[in-house]
């Protein structure tokens, strides 16, 4: 199925640019780096709670910051395909023979 | 630990367990070791990651018009307000993780400073008998005959610190409950959605001359990916495939559907524990389409409710439900966490006025939405569905799990049409119900439900659980029908909440303000301030968030756990 495509290939660089730098924001390459986790089993009290409020805190804290290097993969990805398209693109347009006036 | 130091405490330590009564040191000394600052340095880091989320979906926000203007396909636009909106509900996830820890961390510190202040009252208790502190206080009282005021003073110590530790376990029990959510599932649902169709990559490939593998491949519409095995997982995977296969319709009807579907399932993944995809259909040019999402693995349910929704709704405006199912999962989680309960978000019946919500209808079947409203015709033919639906839930759910249907004002009539067709259920609740269908006179309709177990919430202030909305939808119908009758006064069948109905009638308040207006002047003042002030009730009692808060939610939690003696009753109007 032909398609008829209207592309500029300079905004799509500039989207892959904006792409990168929410995937640095993400990544928190700027930010400091993780404490390690400060409580232990009973640290909030010794009630089947305070245990579990202790091991979820644990754990979702860990997990939000693979959902940040997670995010921050995907939107690296993205950035790259679209730089890729933005070449093929490019390429294509180049590609096709100039008619005589 | 007291003002008089560790040697106070130890004689109090020591008389407490001559006395035979709980040791109030031991608990004091777990609430004052209690380290919240660890709590609170460990939050600070979840709090960075927050605002990290934050300012990366920001910024995500900026591409899109980059994109709409350099590219004329939809696709990665899409792809990108996807990863947008996954990074916003992991912000909601995290935050509410954040402000939840906030919070109890705050009781947690408030109880630290408490605990002191009840062990130094406790001490100078006992110095104002005339114990002199360093002494053996058990042996000082028997000497001295204050054995009695001396268990009083120890006994109340150890009561109120009791109270302080129950109150510390609340707390932290609030902070459980965010915390069951995992802030990876919208993210990991886009994850997931990267194995499924790759869009129209095929095309926009082909049009520029290179493989599908190049340019737009991966930016196929992500969708969410949701846990479930056996029976219900390879249904939930089907109705997940169709979903897939309608985000890229190019008809608009079954693209908004679908993207409204998606949306609540990634809605309800946010919530914790999942979200399976029970029922889909696509939308056609006579229905709005189907679809159920359920927050919670119904292969594991003690107890399912599921819950159909009132008219005005459609599924493309899906996720509205599910935030009502959140709230009552969560209520009932509050008031029987050993329970796994699933809420089942139903908009499985034809909803009358859904084309108020944005689903694309041509003028003739507008036209049916709206007159639909005026009776029970679609209620009965939901009711139908409904029964149906809920016998399939049943054989993915566990044998022992309880059933409960809920419906709001026309979902409660086509729950109760449900349950007339017998419809196995546990428990009914009726919720703002305009009429219980034309099926039913008394809750002995209802085949398969025990009489006790039909429960009723109609608010003494909500007009459409009265009489006037079946007086209304009868002149409004032959109004409007082409071929008036004799008005049908009762068109929506009888009030549930009506005594000679025979079902427990919740006594529970609205949670809306009680506003009236006197607009009373000229020969119609009296007609303009009835009508004026049953609109605002209408607006301020009949609504979906009001019936599912306050009392009223956690009744409704009562019902859905099975905790009769807990939900009060009163006499039927």
């Amino acid at each position: 199925m032909a398609l008829e495509l209207a592309v500029d290939t300079g905004l799509l660089k500039q989207a892959a640019d904006a792409l990168d730098d929410a995937s640095a924001l993400f990544d928190g390459r700027t930010s400091p780096a993780m404490a390690s986790f400060p409580l232990t089993d009973t640290s909030l009290g010794n009630s089947a709670v305070a245990r579990e409020v202790v091991a979820a805190a644990r754990r979702r804290v860990e997990q939000a910051i693979e959902t940040t290097a997670l995010l921050a993969a995907l939107v690296t990805e993205d950035a790259g395909k679209l730089r890729s398209a933005a070449i093929a693109f490019a390429a294509a347009e180049a590609a096709v023979p100039v008619q005589p006036r | 630990m007291t003002t008089a130091g560790t040697g106070s405490d130890r004689m109090i330590s020591l008389a407490a367990l001559r006395l035979g009564i709980e040791d109030p040191i031991v608990i004091a000394e777990e609430l004052v070791t209690v380290d919240v600052d660890g709590l609170d340095q460990w939050f600070n880091q979840a709090a960075m990651i927050r605002v990290r989320l934050f300012q990366g979906a920001d910024r995500l926000s900026e591409v899109d018009p980059l994109l709409a203007a350099g590219w004329s396909n939809p696709a990665p636009r899409f792809a990108v307000a996807d990863l947008r909106e996954a990074a916003s509900a992991s912000r909601q996830v995290v935050g509410a993780q954040v402000d939840a820890a906030d919070l109890t961390g705050s009781v947690l510190r408030q109880t630290r400073t408490l605990v002191e202040g009840e062990l130094t009252d406790a001490q100078e208790a006992l110095i104002g008998i005339g114990w002199p502190p360093g002494q053996d206080l058990f042996s000082w009282a028997v000497d001295n005959g204050k054995v009695e005021p001396v268990a009083a003073i120890v006994t109340g110590l150890t009561g109120r610190l009791t109270e302080l530790r129950t109150r510390n376990e609340r707390a932290l029990a609030d902070l459980a409950l965010p915390l069951r959510a995992d802030p990876r599932d919208p993210v990991e649902a886009l994850v997931a959605a990267g194995a499924g169709p790759a869009g129209n990559a095929a095309d926009i490939a082909g049009a520029v001359g290179i493989g599908a593998a190049g340019i737009g491949a991966g930016f196929g519409i992500p969708m969410p990916a949701t846990p479930g095995s056996g029976q219900v997982g390879g249904v939930d995977q089907a109705n997940l495939d169709r979903l897939a296969t309608d985000l890229q319709s190019t008809d608009l009807a079954t693209q908004l559907m679908a993207r409204g579907v998606q949306a609540a399932l990634q809605k309800a993944a946010a919530s914790g524990d999942g979200a399976q995809l029970l029922v889909y259909e696509s939308p056609t040019s006579s229905s709005q389409g189907r679809a159920a999402v359920g927050i919670g693995d119904i292969s594991v349910a003690d107890n399912v409710a599921v819950l159909a929704p009132g008219v005005g709704n459609a599924p493309v405006n899906m996720v509205d439900g599910i935030g009502t199912a959140v709230a009552l999962r969560n209520a009932a989680w509050h008031r029987s966490p050993g329970d796994k309960t699933t809420v089942v978000s139903w908009y499985g019946y034809e909803m009358p006025l859904g084309v108020m919500n944005g689903t694309p209808e041509n003028p003739i079947s507008a036209l049916e939405s709206m007159t639909s409203a005026i009776d029970d015709a679609h209620a009965r033919e939901g009711g139908q569905r409904l029964a149906v639906d809920l016998d399939q839930f049943h054989q993915w759910a566990p044998d022992t799990a309880r059933f409960i249907a809920a419906g709001f004002s026309m979902g409660s009539t086509t729950v109760s049409a449900a349950a007339a067709r017998g419809a196995k259920l546990d428990d009914v609740l009726l919720m703002a119900s305009p009429g219980a269908s034309d099926d039913v006179e008394t809750v002995a309709d209802y085949p398969e439900v025990s009489d006790r177990h039909v429960f009723v919430t109609s608010f003494d202030e909500d007009p459409i659980t009265t009489s006037v909305s079946d007086v209304t939808a009868a002149v409004l119908g032959n109004l409007i029908r082409p071929f008036p009758a004799l008005p049908d006064f009762t068109p929506l069948g009888p009030d549930p909440a009506d005594r000679h109905f025979g079902s427990q009638l919740i006594d529970v308040r609205t949670n809306s303000a009680d506003v009236s207006v006197n607009l009373g002047i000229g020969p119609f003042g009296s007609l303009t301030n009835a009508l004026t002030n049953e609109l605002l009730d209408l607006e301020g009692n009949h609504q979906e968030s009001n019936y599912y808060a306050g009392e009223s939610l956690k009744a409704a939690a009562a019902v859905v756990t099975g905790q009769y003696a807990d939900i009060p009753i009163k006499p039927g109007r």
